[in-house]
């Protein structure tokens, strides 16, 4: 196989701290055409390479000189087109805020400061009074156990494959999949991403291409989020929504965590970009709002960390559900997000991947402003054609969009928008109640909507709005924000 | 389950069990290592401080009926509030509401000591854990650490009218039958309006 891309050749220091990462200098033109040659032309898979080479002459994935022997193909919305750095997890945006280095008023109100609403001071790890009324606290955790000395032998990887993703659902998943692993979406060495904090295993210094000859295979399972809640975007009931999937979906992937160990097999965490296994693994395509957009639930899935196994599977192929095609010409995202994060423009090439790239500083920069009516915003999401309820006249839209040739998919995705902003609005801000909370009462207001509540309530500011109404309020307005973060 | 019409099976559609090799280990061989099991976990957690500043509530009633909409969209399939006022004051323990939260369970997690079989378990603790949680963030006392048996749990069930004993003693509710795991009771001071 010589089937290669420019990969940087160095060397990982021993603090594990990779280069920052930047532009490539690649033009897209140049590179997309190459690849699409290698891919035409690949007709084995790195694992299926590994499995064939008798003499070790490096990494399955990574030719002695650096170059990457088989660039991950994660479907049409995402291409690896030139050199990809890999990523130090502590240079995400959280890491950062907590060493401070995104200003004082996003640290403090990540590290400081408790959510005022009982239900998210249960609910969200940041914000909460006390850790250990949290249950993802316990979650992450958890699956300290060792290795089963009696491995079961895996006579069918695909049997097994088969086998994983019913165990996820039985544990409570809603969509899995299985990639082979590849450097390009893995995270730089030494930075394991844990979120007890702890990564103390033998594995926690080697470089993505050592992981990846290690460990071939790439679990992701996911959790949707509750449709009805998310309509309440920008609102506490919207976080609940967010953090619920997020709580589940931890609770999921360590169970399965904690049985491939039992099956005799090492699962390891905290070393792959969830997206980009998510992609690999076809459990849906990148949208303009940088989430993964699902053929069943749209946007509204929680990605957890995904699990790094040496458990003989058979890995999935990644899927066009037409999010290419959509994500061109909607634009609801990028017109709806609050602080102008998601750009209008076409895709660029950013670390060596064509995608489209939000702006997170900016996205994230909100929050403190915010904080009395929500955590996190959710408006791209909520807003996304791609979520729906999982009813039939969405698997039908779907259907006719995906099933379509490429051609003659734009003025199909026009009727499917227009459609959308009929009967979904353009702006949507639907009215929601859920436990007490109404979306219908404007931000920074109290009442009680509640039909028959004869209980005294002396903070109540306002009287109860319209009952009948069906518009929901949430802040802050868009024209809030444009002396925020101006439109480019 | 395999498609049948009649005698007849459809061949293009297999039982999953059927095509799962590994599925009754899966469920049924106990654990190696407890530390790789969630319940396990999660059960030894200890509980959180109740919030010094109460949030205001809204009636009885009102609040039974939150408990009640937060617990099924935990993926609770039932949900009731127990007087333990009227109960043994053993069972009490000093706490005047118990909620009684019940899951969906395919395998009873009494006869299945797989992971998979504990799957059960780990629906409920989710449920509970969370609702508990956030009684205790609200301000009220919340604990699921009183030691209650499954007899008991399965009483204070068919106390809050979620169901009733079947032929064999067990609890029974509509729908879904005995297919059911009453997870750990959440004795709390929250002023709730008892059912049943």
């Amino acid at each position: 196989m010589a089937q290669t891309i420019e990969r940087l050749n160095r060397t990982v220091p021993k603090n594990g701290k990779a280069p920052t990462a930047g532009p490539s200098t690649a033009t897209v033109e140049q590179v997309v055409d190459r690849r699409r040659r290698e891919a035409k032309n690949a007709k084995a898979t790195a694992v299926n390479e590994a499995d064939r080479t008798s003499a070790d002459i490096g990494s399955p994935l990574v030719a002695p000189d650096g170059t990457l022997r088989m660039v991950p193909n994660m479907g049409r919305t995402v291409h690896v087109v030139g050199t990809v750095t890999n990523v130090d997890v502590n240079d995400g945006p959280h890491p950062k805020n907590i060493r401070g280095e995104l200003g004082k008023a996003l640290n403090h109100w990540y590290t400081k400061t408790i959510a005022k609403d009982p239900l998210m001071r249960a609910t969200d790890n940041s914000h909460c009074a006390d850790k250990r009324n949290f249950l993802s606290t316990y979650t992450n955790a958890a699956s300290k156990g060792v290795v089963n000395e009696q491995r079961t032998e895996v006579a069918d990887p695909k049997a097994m494959s088969r086998h994983i993703k019913r165990v996820a659902k039985h544990f409570g998943a809603d969509l899995v999949g299985v990639a082979a692993a590849n450097p390009a979406f893995m995270y730089a060495a030494g930075s394991r991403y844990v979120q007890d904090g702890t990564a103390n295993d033998k594995y926690q210094s080697m470089t993505p291409d050592a992981l990846a000859k290690r460990f071939p295979y790439v679990i992701q399972a996911t959790v949707a989020w509750d449709h009805d809640t998310l309509q309440a975007h920008r609102h506490h009931v919207g976080d609940l929504s967010y953090h619920h999937s997020s709580m589940r979906a931890a609770m999921v992937i360590k169970a399965l965590e904690g049985y491939i160990k039992e099956l005799g097999y090492t699962a390891i965490r905290g070393a792959v970009n969830p997206q980009g296994a998510g992609l690999a693994a076809g459990l849906g395509e990148l949208g303009r709002n940088g989430m993964m957009i699902t053929e069943r639930f749209g946007a509204r899935v929680h990605m957890p960390d995904p699990i790094l196994t040496d458990l003989p599977l058979a890995p999935d192929k990644p899927i066009d559900i037409g999010v290419e095609d959509f994500c061109k010409i909607c634009r609801k995202c990028a017109s709806n997000c609050p602080t102008n994060s998601i750009t209008f423009g076409d895709k660029v090439v950013y670390n060596g991947i064509e995608k489209y790239k939000i702006n997170w500083l900016t996205c994230y920069k909100i929050r403190p402003f915010v904080a009395d009516h929500y955590i996190s915003c959710l408006t791209c999401v909520a807003v996304c054609p791609f979520t729906k309820p999982d009813a039939w006249w969405r698997r039908v839209g779907g259907k006719l969009l995906s099933s379509a040739p490429i051609p003659a998919r734009p003025p199909i995705v026009r009727a499917l928008k227009w459609i959308d902003d009929k009967f979904w609005g353009e702006f949507p801000k639907r009215r929601v109640r859920f436990m007490g909370y109404d979306t219908g009462i404007k931000p920074g207001e109290h009442a009680c909507t509640i039909a028959g509540c004869t209980a005294d309530h002396p903070n109540a500011s306002t009287s109860a709005p319209d009952p009948n109404s069906k518009v929901g309020y949430y802040a802050p307005v868009k024209k809030q924000t444009e002396n925020f973060v101006k439109r480019s | 389950m395999p498609l049948r019409l009649g005698s007849l099976r459809l061949p293009w559609r297999r039982s999953g069990a059927d095509d799962d090799p590994y599925w009754d280990a899966f469920i049924n061989r106990p654990p190696a290592d407890l530390r790789n099991v969630i319940p396990e976990i999660v059960g030894k957690a200890p509980e959180g401080n109740v919030f010094p500043t109460r949030s205001e509530l809204h009636t009885p009633e009102v609040t039974s009926s939150h408990v009640k909409e937060l617990g099924l969209y935990l993926a609770a399939i039932l949900v009731g509030v127990v007087d333990l006022g009227k109960q043994d004051p053993e069972l009490a323990h000093d706490f005047p509401f118990g909620i009684v939260c019940v899951v969906r369970a395919e395998y009873d997690p009494y006869d299945s000591p797989g992971v998979g079989g504990q799957a059960a378990v780990q629906a409920g603790q989710f449920v509970t854990f969370i609702m508990a949680a956030w009684i205790r963030e609200m301000g009220f006392r919340a604990s699921m650490k009183v030691e209650t048996s499954r007899e008991q749990r399965e009483h204070l069930a068919i106390v809050a009218g979620l169901g009733a004993r079947n032929g064999d003693g067990r609890l029974k509710v509509p729908k879904y039958g005995t297919k059911v795991h009453v997870a750990d009771i959440i004795f709390t001071d929250l002023p709730l309006a008892a059912d049943g």
